[in-house]
């Protein structure tokens, strides 16, 4: 039998770019419920928080097979399908993430903005763990049908959210200048400056190592769970030994994981000197998010090219 | 005077797969390009030296408890009065779930260009209301399929299920309104 790819490589995006956003809203809205957090990181947070999930949502639109029609899934629910709670889940958090980043940038700090606070948490969490859902939900497949899968997008989620804030923070006042160009001359908002410094950096760094470490081990336990399987035989032939196990060996956990975890411990530790120091804050928040990327990418076409038990009769 | 549930058996020690009725499929529903609504799945079984294969027509088992309807987010995959399962056209939104949400991967979507619906056996119910055999049954040389109502007790389809026809995969529990007879040496 071939293999049909019903859902290409736009839905790996879209899960990717939904994890950002659900990683940099939950930020956001901890930062503004809990004090003592950076002011710079939790207002980049906000800021960018909206932004990912709406790339995310073009290619899920680009994605469907009658695009004309993608209006119906927003006003007919199904209350048992997964999808149908995504597509809520999706029409209201760039919603509340925009209120918030606006109520940020203008400094409203009344009640509203620890309501938004906190329905920006929740539907930060709701997203983070549906990206997973949605493939966990479905039974009879060896690789999607196990709901480590959610657990494992929603940490990935967290990581890849910090590492683009990461990014984000350390060329903010360049990205700053970029946008106010485009702007026109007689509206030209104060400047922010949020660029973050090293000190920052090394505490998200450290903030990242945990998620990564927490995310070997949810990947070792997943790989366990498959074993204790009667399919685990495909699941594991096609996401470690065969199929697509270059990607998941040497893309997600060397490049994507365990290179980026060392090298975060040796810039804290001040141990990258010389030429090299001060590659770290851009190389390791890279690597994460293009091993976080490839990690949905093996997920979503494993669970494409593994064919389940379609007969047993007693 | 009771409602009727379409369903149908298909003899798998009858089968000879001869592809005749993926083939009567395809011109009578005017299925497009390279898509299938049923098929033929070829089982090689037993262990050294005794051996043997044996055929099996595949397609939709029209399930009563559907994942597929279960996954759907527009209640565009739904269940029919006569129990079979559908796809409105007007609700579907082309997403691919309910192609993957198939225990069974009976399921194929088309292109865009044919429409981008979830190509899907509907058990011929236009033929069936009109008094005639869907086009699979129809084609069959060895008269290995019947369908019938399942809610009559003299049809002829309720003698074949006293012959020993099971569900496929009973443990996912979706109660199929399509049964097999399981080849037996």
């Amino acid at each position: 039998m071939e293999h049909h790819f019903t859902w290409n490589y736009l839905i790996a995006i879209y899960l990717f770019t939904a994890g950002i956003s659900s990683g940099a809203g939950i930020v956001a809205a901890v930062g503004y419920v809990v004090n003592g957090m950076d002011e710079r990181l939790k207002r980049v947070a906000a800021y960018f928080a909206p932004f990912p999930v709406l790339l995310g949502l073009l290619c899920l639109i680009l994605d469907l097979h009658r695009p004309w029609n993608f209006y119906k899934v927003l006003i007919h629910y199904n209350i048992t399908s997964v999808m149908s709670w995504g597509a809520f889940f999706l029409l209201v958090f760039p919603m509340v993430a925009f209120i918030f980043a606006a109520m940020v940038y203008w400094n409203i700090d009344n009640v509203w903005r620890r309501i938004f606070a906190w329905l920006e948490l929740i539907f930060g969490i709701a997203i983070g763990v549906y990206a997973g859902l949605l493939l966990a939900a479905i039974y009879n497949n060896p690789v999607w049908s196990n709901p480590l899968i959610a657990f494992l997008f929603f940490i990935s989620a967290l990581s890849t959210g910090i590492c683009s804030l990461m990014l984000i923070g350390k060329v903010w006042d360049k990205i700053e200048d970029f946008v106010r160009k485009f702007l026109p001359s007689n509206w030209q908002p104060e400047r922010i400056l949020l660029t973050f410094d090293h000190k920052l950096l090394k505490r998200i760094l450290i903030v990242d190592a945990v998620f990564i470490v927490v995310e070997l081990m949810v990947i070792s336990t997943l790989l366990i769970s498959y074993a204790l399987r009667p399919t685990g035989q495909v699941a594991l032939g096609a996401i470690i030994t065969g199929g697509y196990y270059l990607l998941f060996w040497i893309g997600v956990v060397l490049f994507g994981l365990t290179i980026p975890l060392i090298l975060g411990i040796m810039e804290v530790g001040d141990k990258i000197k010389g030429g090299m120091a001060g590659i770290v804050p851009w190389a390791e928040p890279i690597m994460v998010l293009i091993g976080g990327f490839i990690l949905r990418y093996v997920i979503v076409y494993g669970g494409q090219i593994v064919y389940p038990i379609l007969t047993y009769y007693p | 005077m009771a409602k009727k549930r379409w369903g149908k058996i298909v003899d798998l020690n009858k089968c000879v797969g001869c592809h005749a009725c993926s083939v009567a499929c395809l011109a009578e529903n005017k299925v497009p390009n390279d898509k299938f609504r049923t098929k033929i799945i070829e089982h090689e079984e037993g262990i050294f030296p005794n051996v043997y294969r044996y055929t099996e027509k595949w397609s939709c088992n029209h399930c009563q408890k559907a994942p597929c309807v279960d996954a759907c987010p527009t209640k565009a995959s739904h269940y029919t009065e006569w129990g079979t399962v559908e796809v409105n056209p007007d609700l579907c939104i082309g997403c691919g779930y309910c192609v993957l949400a198939c225990p069974y991967r009976v399921r194929v979507m088309n292109e865009r260009e044919h429409g981008g619906l979830p190509e899907k056996c509907t058990l011929c119910t236009h033929r069936l209301e009109k008094g005639e055999k869907p086009a699979c049954e129809a084609s069959c040389i060895a008269g290995a399929i019947i369908t019938g109502d399942l809610n009559n007790p003299d049809s002829e389809i309720n003698k074949w299920m006293a012959k020993g026809a099971v569900e496929r995969r009973p443990d996912l529990k979706t109660h199929p309104n399509v049964f097999i007879i399981p080849y037996r040496r």
